[in-house]
């Protein structure tokens, strides 16, 4: 193979000095391009190497090493990586490619928060240990995208995901090196010269193929529109899966269709009223879109549909109230100009709190003929029939479904996974507000009546955490809560914290939505909450104790506030503020997928798809937050219009009023358009963006004011941070 | 493929080259004054190579920079070049240059750090100072 793609490159290479003499640069560039796309497709066979093994090889070497190798017969290298794979079973490196596909289609248990922009969509895969693995996909919609198609398509595909937060590891002793402190005193830095800049010229070459390998879901995604393709390349590995909506609303359901591959099973279980009266249009079409999409599934998987919130009792046909009848025909003919059914029955006898399994066994009571289903299976069992004896099935506990509210968010149903494999407990909350968690408390507190702890407080803790942790077990759960409502400010739930008592907290939110969201308010909240709550913060500390940071995860939470307009004191103007936060060891924990792409959990780490890509207007942008262009402090002399700034100057007192800056020699021009009530700087080509965002500074509240650059991502752009 | 695809998928990679190293400290960790990470990420290097380190001491590698290694400190040497799973190694892969100036300039910022205040703080320093240094010997004596 390597072989073949060396003649290939070769034969390029010769195309290309056939085309220089021949001046044609269009051609030129289109072999370069290839011919680096091949040095791509060829590093997945070196991937995860050494930074001290192949650049350590002097040029020279390294050349004639090439140079050899080309000559080679392919027997010989066949045999040399056969050997060599024997030899040294640690190095991945020269694993057959084969051989490392397979390994990493195993499916393992995860958790993934998607980044779906401004939505929520979360899916809990159990695999490890079970004949068949089946996922529970919670939510799936998205009211705007925040990161551009090709970003999301490219993101997708790359399967060397960025650690944010990894398991220690208490097997590993720590050794140190003997100090060299006296030694190095000696050693004038200048003389660690490390002979590295021939070999930087070698690296070049090639690029690390564990940051860019091109896996066949990808090739197999054809959509224009990738938000979901993620999603789906997940769900593609599955067979069964249980889909959970919260709620009816457009964030939370719209992307199903996109996201579902034809082959799955399916029981779609649709929590709060689906057929709620509303003046909002968008409402009224995604769900008729999604009862139509239901009804279309039925020639394909097995596809069944439940309404738990029109279930009567425990013992009734969860659908005699319902009149389903009048619901099939409705889903039959639907079109966006039909009224919705008048003839529900919208009166909920009991809510349902209790095991997934528990649920799935009150459904096998609901009268077949009465399901949506696809008739060419009638006669058979329903595909979840076969998990219902499964124990991880009662992993999956329902907190809180049926919720009668007048606001459509408090319908959405509360779900917690406790996954024994990754040693993590998930709670789904859609966009439950204060209320839905203070009912439940109630339930739980009257539960715990037939428990035999002393105080109320502990009887409650026993019952909650028999459910969130794993019994038996030295260490308990870390138990990532889902903030509901993507951190909407005015959602400040301290019965939510007391019932889960949260290790870490996670987000889904599109950073550069017209929403705002998550709220810088509501996270200072509870961060300080949990500084002055003891019981919390011991939940950080244990946490901490299990948990490191590898990379830095940042994410970005707005303020806004309604004042008068200056320029008309009739008029009232939205002033908005983003502040730019970080993972902080010690400290509340949040992951968000707003800037850092879609979150995964496995046993050993958090992980993030991306680090940080920054959407303005229909552009996205990769941000540099590691280090900040400069910082505005009011102190110094102000910077006159269309000054230059340059790139060693580390603070500015860049005013409101100025209008046009020149940075590293580009002109940038200040834009406020969308959001931040002091705009951001565009470069006049929109290349670049200089992004304004407030840095806490100190315990006292103090903030900064820092810019950070970004340079676009679009095709055939660079965004190369270094810029 | 369409060229302008090509093109696109191109400069991601390339771009995605050029994402900063773990060894690298973001203005908001000097801000904030939290080096954990860093020293996560080193204490990581040390660990997964422990073995090695110990032969590294037994030989005085660290002591000596200026004498030649020992056999023994070279096969040691020879296994943490092949151990490829840290997060050092993983961040640093074919960036032997990026990896060499974060580490001067760890070294250089933390030289210069003066916070007697907090005893952990300063216990956390002086073990990325030792670190760092180890860190850079090992380097030059690889690529040598």
């Amino acid at each position: 193979m390597n072989s073949y793609i060396i003649y290939v490159s070769l034969f390029i290479n010769l195309e290309i000095l056939k085309m220089l003499l021949n001046f044609s640069l269009k051609k030129i560039l289109d072999s370069f391009i290839v011919l680096s796309l091949i040095n791509i497709f060829i590093n997945p066979f070196n991937s995860h190497s050494s930074p001290f093994q192949e650049e350590s090889m002097p040029l020279e070497k390294a050349s004639s090493s090439s140079r050899k190798r080309l000559r080679d017969p392919e027997p010989d290298m066949v045999l040399q990586v056969a050997s060599t794979s024997q030899g040294d079973e640690g190095d991945r490196s020269v694993e057959p490619n084969a051989k490392r596909i397979k390994k990493e289609e195993i499916l393992k248990d995860a958790f993934y928060i998607f980044n779906v922009g401004q939505g929520n969509s979360q899916l809990a895969t159990y695999a490890e240990g079970l004949e068949e693995p089946f996922g529970v996909l919670y939510d799936c919609g998205s009211s705007a995208q925040t990161v551009s198609d090709k970003v999301l398509k490219f993101q997708a595909s790359n399967k060397k995901k960025k650690s944010f937060l990894v398991k220690n590891d208490f097997g590993r002793q720590l050794q140190q090196p003997a100090s060299t402190t006296t030694s190095m005193e000696g050693t004038r830095d200048e003389k660690v010269l490390l002979k590295e800049e021939k070999l930087e010229e070698l690296s070049n070459e090639s690029l690390p193929s564990s940051q860019g390998s091109f896996s066949n879901e990808s090739k197999l995604e054809k959509r224009a529109t990738s938000v979901t393709t993620s999603i789906k390349t997940e769900l593609e590995k599955l067979k069964n899966l249980f889909v959970i909506l919260s709620h009816p609303d457009k964030d939370h359901i719209n992307l199903l269709e996109e996201s579902l591959p034809n082959h799955l099973n399916i029981l779609f279980i649709l929590c709060g009223n689906f057929f709620i009266e509303s003046d909002n249009e968008d409402i009224r079409t995604n769900v008729g879109n999604l009862f139509s999409f239901i009804a279309k599934r039925k020639s394909r998987g097995e596809t069944y549909v439940t309404l738990p919130y029109f279930w009567p009792s425990e013992n009734i046909s969860p659908y005699s109230a319902l009149q389903y009848k009048a619901v099939r025909e409705y889903v039959e003919s639907y079109s966006s100009s039909k009224i919705l059914p008048q003839d529900i029955n919208r009166h909920i006898s009991k809510a349902f709190q209790g095991r997934f399994s528990t649920f799935l066994e009150r459904m096998l009571k609901v009268n077949k003929q009465e399901q949506i289903e696809d008739k060419s299976k009638e006669g058979t069992s329903p595909f979840y029939e076969k998990f219902l004896g499964n124990p991880q099935l009662n992993n999956i506990y329902i907190w809180s479904i049926n919720h009668i509210s007048d606001d459509i968010n408090n319908h959405s149903s509360v779900i917690s996974f406790r996954m024994p494999n990754l040693e993590k407990t998930f709670v789904c909350t859609g966009d439950a507000g204060p209320e839905v968690f203070q009912k439940i408390q109630k339930r739980v507190s009257k539960q715990s009546l037939q428990q035999t702890a002393s105080t109320l407080q502990e009887r409650m803790r026993m019952l909650i955490d028999a459910q969130l942790h794993n019994q038996g077990s030295a260490s308990p759960n870390i138990v990532l809560l889902m903030l509901p409502h993507h951190g909407a400010k005015n959602n400040l739930s301290i019965p939510m914290l007391d019932l889960f008592m949260p290790h870490i907290l996670g987000i889904s939110a599109g950073v550069g939505s017209m929403y705002n969201h998550p709220n810088t308010t509501l996270i200072e909240q509870y961060k300080k909450i949990y500084e002055n709550t003891p019981r919390l913060a011991q939940k950080l500390v244990e946490f901490w104790k299990y948990y490191s940071k590898e990379i830095d995860h940042y994410y970005i939470t707005f303020n806004d506030k309604i004042v008068e307009d200056p320029t008309d004191r009739s008029k009232k103007v939205k002033l908005q503020k983003a502040q730019l936060d970080n993972l902080w060891v010690g400290k509340l924990a949040i992951l968000a997928t707003g800037i850092a792409g879609t979150i995964y959990a496995d046993k050993e780490s958090f992980y993030g798809q991306y680090l940080s890509y920054f959407q303005y207007g229909e552009e996205s942008y990769k941000m540099k937050f590691k280090k900040a262009a400069f910082e505005h402090d009011s102190s110094m002399k102000k910077l006159m219009e269309g000054e230059e700034i340059q790139r060693s100057t580390k603070k500015v007192n860049l005013s409101n009023s100025v209008q046009k800056i020149k940075y590293e020699g580009e002109d940038f021009i200040r834009k406020k358009k969308n959001f931040l009530d002091k705009g951001i700087f565009l470069s006049f080509n929109g290349k670049q963006l200089l992004l304004p965002l407030d840095i806490e500074h100190g315990t006292d509240g103090k903030k900064i004011k820092k810019f950070y650059l970004g340079n676009r991502v679009r095709e055939g752009e660079s965004t190369d941070e270094k810029k | 493929m369409k060229r302008s695809n090509l093109i696109f998928i191109f400069f991601i990679a390339f771009s995605i080259k050029a994402w900063g190293g773990v060894l690298e400290m973001s203005d908001l960790e000097e801000l904030h004054k939290d080096f954990s990470r860093i020293l996560h990420n080193l204490e990581d290097f040390y660990r997964a190579n422990a073995d090695q380190i110990k032969v590294l001491n037994t030989e005085e590698f660290f002591q000596k920079p200026a004498l030649a290694p020992s056999f023994k400190a070279r096969e040691a040497l020879a296994q943490i070049k092949k151990n490829d799973r840290t997060s050092i190694t993983q961040s640093y892969s074919k960036k032997p240059r990026k990896l060499k100036k974060h580490l001067l300039e760890l070294k250089e910022y933390f030289k210069s750090f003066d916070d007697n205040n907090d005893p952990n703080l300063k216990q956390q320093v002086s073990n990325i100072l030792l670190y760092t240094d180890g860190l850079l010997l090992i380097l030059k004596s690889l690529w040598k």
